[in-house]
């Protein structure tokens, strides 16, 4: 009796608090799918900066990371800063920005920028640097200077590459050795781990160099290294080798677990009969992806074995001269070198790969496709048809362009001419692939979300390519300055964007005419 | 032994080290002290106080969550909505009596316990549309249609995974 008499208990019933302590533990999509239930739910979203919280990461596709900063800071705060990072992204100021002046000596033919400094190698000089870009007051910096013959511990190898890693303070220099004095003219190559920020081996690395399996077939023959490339993500790294003539379709991609052996036998290796060498990333910690004639997915997660195909995905065109970029976050960055504590991180997931081709497209692709492998079987390759259209935007920009990623943003430099005085003119677009920009653009740029389609052309092989139509949906705002100088370089992160322009100082000695060429970097906050 | 009244006059008699799972009874015990007089229970009925004896004898000497427990894990917990073999079996109760748990829970302040019932509707909700939310706990979808259009163009891209 008594029973029938009590109100009934139901989910609207319980106070507040506990509604937001249940739906707090929900994903975004279903926290909204409550929003949509009755108004009482409605407010109790509308009247909770957690939930909101929750949404906003999602909806910008990053990933909350706890540590001491961002639990002192109050989530309604957190919620602001979020939304105002997500407005400023299309509020750039293209006229304020500041000058870093770098080194005249130096002439980089490799440089990148993260964390707060510029990287730099001169492969001719065997020289580097790392300067610190307009650090901020809370920033520890690193100043480094190899001065010529200083970085490789073989002074007369060939230097290979060089991979910096300041999240995880690292720096990896590949070279090879050449014995010239047998006749077989053999080469072996080494990986030197080292710090970044001053001398010394590595003290995570397993060892103080990584050797090299040799090629199966390389008993006989002599495979001499032609161009390689190293790149890393956490405990993984992996060199690229391409081999000079007659192997020059080869290619050995080398992945060593650095932290804990110094050996490895995970070895990938394949003929590529495209022009150019393959290109490869790191997809988080444990998916490897290589660009090669199609895009292959491999497990990197057990390092005692080969890497495991995953999925293959059918490219729509054959390109040459491949190249992907994913600049990644480090969740578990070292503190010395962090720039300031995060308090997000894109979603690796959730994020964008933008590959170039030596023609002129470049395809944006979410990162989404490599790990939502349901109905995927490794050994049937993935039409492009199937995965390609809804997860990819395929942009046609004019020679000279750039382009760089940074999670879900984009940036594009595109040449629109050359200027008087002979430089290559650029404007910028600055493009945004997350779901809530899509969705609340707050009247700051022009939403795309029609597919577009790349007129009918043919491939380098003589195929024709037709109908190429994407839909990946973004939202896009055109920079109205012109740049006026020549765009070396050009990167974007989370807080900047970074361009790397080359100038030229003209010096006139007697009769002589001499032009200095210098580079100057150009930072906007973001 | 502590003698806890519920709100339908039913005395339980529970060993000390069983009740103090709850930071409440645990206070009270601590400001009073030894006594033998009842607590009056005046928000929790028989039927769930009976529920909530069994979880805390199941869980008799687990260490408690400690009041100024990191917020970090805290974070980490609710995000995760797993919930051991035990608990889940404890907890398959009809839907009432899973709200009237929880709020128990909450009021004797009963952490682990709260978190389980909380977790459990949380499963409950997951995957679930709106209409299937507005069945499951019986809910009045007050709405407009026009309203709900609007919501469900706003909502749309995160259906879009």
């Amino acid at each position: 009796m008594s029973h029938e008499m009590k109100p009934n208990a139901g989910f609207l019933s319980l106070p507040k608090e506990l509604q937001l302590n249940i739906l707090s533990s929900l994903s975004c999509r279903d926290i909204l799918r409550c929003t949509s239930v009755s108004k009482a739910l409605r407010q109790t979203y509308m009247s909770s900066s957690e939930l909101q919280y929750i949404v906003e990461l999602s909806g910008q596709r990053l990933l909350h990371v706890s540590n001491t900063d961002s639990v002192s800071i109050p989530v309604s705060k957190r919620l602001q800063l979020l939304r105002d990072k997500a407005h400023a992204w299309f509020k750039v100021d293209p006229h304020s920005y500041e000058t870093v002046s770098l080194p005249k000596n130096m002439h980089s033919d490799e440089q990148f920028v993260a964390d707060g400094h510029i990287y730099l190698w001169d492969q001719e000089e065997d020289m580097a640097a790392i300067i610190p870009i307009l650090p901020k007051s809370s920033q520890k910096t690193v100043k480094r200077n190899w001065s010529p013959g200083t970085l490789f511990s073989v002074p007369d190898s060939g230097h290979l590459d060089v991979f910096m890693d300041p999240a995880q303070n690292l720096i990896a220099t590949a070279y090879s050795v050449t014995d010239d004095t047998l006749e077989s003219n053999d080469e072996t190559l080494y990986i030197d781990l080292g710090v970044l920020d001053r001398d010394g081996i590595h003290p995570q690395a397993a060892g103080r160099t990584l050797s090299l399996s040799m090629l199966p077939a390389s008993k006989d023959k002599c495979f001499v290294t032609e161009s390689a490339k190293l790149k890393g993500f956490g405990r993984h790294i992996a060199l690229r080798r391409s081999f000079a003539h007659p192997f020059d379709e080869m290619w050995q991609l080398h992945i060593w677990d650095w932290q804990h052996s110094a050996t490895s036998d995970s070895v990938l290796s394949g003929t590529n009969f495209l022009p150019g060498p393959i290109d490869f990333c790191f997809l988080g910690n444990n998916r490897l992806l290589v660009a090669a004639y199609h895009l292959m997915l491999y497990s990197i997660e057990d390092m005692s074995q080969t890497p495991q195909v995953l999925a293959c995905f059918l490219m729509p065109v054959l390109s040459l001269n491949i190249r992907c970029f994913l600049p990644m976050d480090h969740i578990d960055s070292s503190p010395q070198l962090q720039a300031q504590q995060a308090m997000y991180t894109s979603d690796p997931q959730n994020q964008l790969l933008c590959i170039t081709t030596g023609a002129s497209q470049t395809l944006v692709i979410s990162t989404r496709i490599f790990f939502n492998l349901e109905g995927i079987a490794a050994a049937t390759p993935v039409p492009w048809e199937r995965w390609g259209p809804s997860n990819t935007r395929i942009f046609e920009l004019p020679g000279e362009s750039r382009v760089h990623v940074s999670g879900n943003r984009v940036l594009q430099a595109l040449s629109v001419g050359t200027s008087a005085s002979g430089y290559t003119e650029y404007i910028l677009h600055i493009l945004d692939f997350s779901p809530l920009a899509v969705t609340n653009r707050r009247g700051l740029g022009r939403v795309v979300k029609e597919p577009s389609t790349i007129p009918e052309f043919v491939e380098w092989t003589g195929r024709p390519v037709k109908n190429l139509t994407t839909s990946l949906p973004y939202v896009e705002v055109i920079l109205d300055r012109k740049f006026e100088s020549e765009l070396a370089d050009m990167w974007v992160d989370k807080d900047r964007i970074y361009l790397l322009n080359t100038k030229f100082d003209h010096e006139v000695v007697g009769s002589a005419h001499y032009a200095i060429e210098y580079n100057e970097l150009e930072v906007t906050d973001v | 032994m502590v003698h806890l009244v519920t709100s339908d006059n039913v005395e339980f008699v529970v060993d000390k080290e069983v009740v103090e799972r709850s930071v409440l009874i645990k206070n009270m015990l601590e400001d009073v002290g030894e006594t033998d007089q009842s607590i009056p229970l005046a928000n929790v009925s028989s039927a769930v106080l009976r529920k909530v004896i069994e979880y805390c004898e199941h869980h008799r000497g687990e260490p408690l969550p400690s009041a100024d427990a990191d917020q970090n894990q805290d974070e980490t917990r609710k995000r995760t909505t797993d919930i051991s073999e035990w608990d889940q079996k404890f907890i398959t109760v009809d839907q009432e009596m899973l709200f009237e748990i929880i709020l128990a829970a909450n009021y004797l302040d009963i952490k682990s316990l709260l978190d389980v019932g909380c977790k459990t509707v949380a499963n409950m909700i997951k995957g679930k549309t709106p209409d299937e939310i507005r069945r499951l706990f019986n809910i009045v979808n007050d709405f407009t249609p026009e309203e709900e259009a609007q919501i469900k163009k706003e909502n749309e891209w995160a259906e879009d995974r």
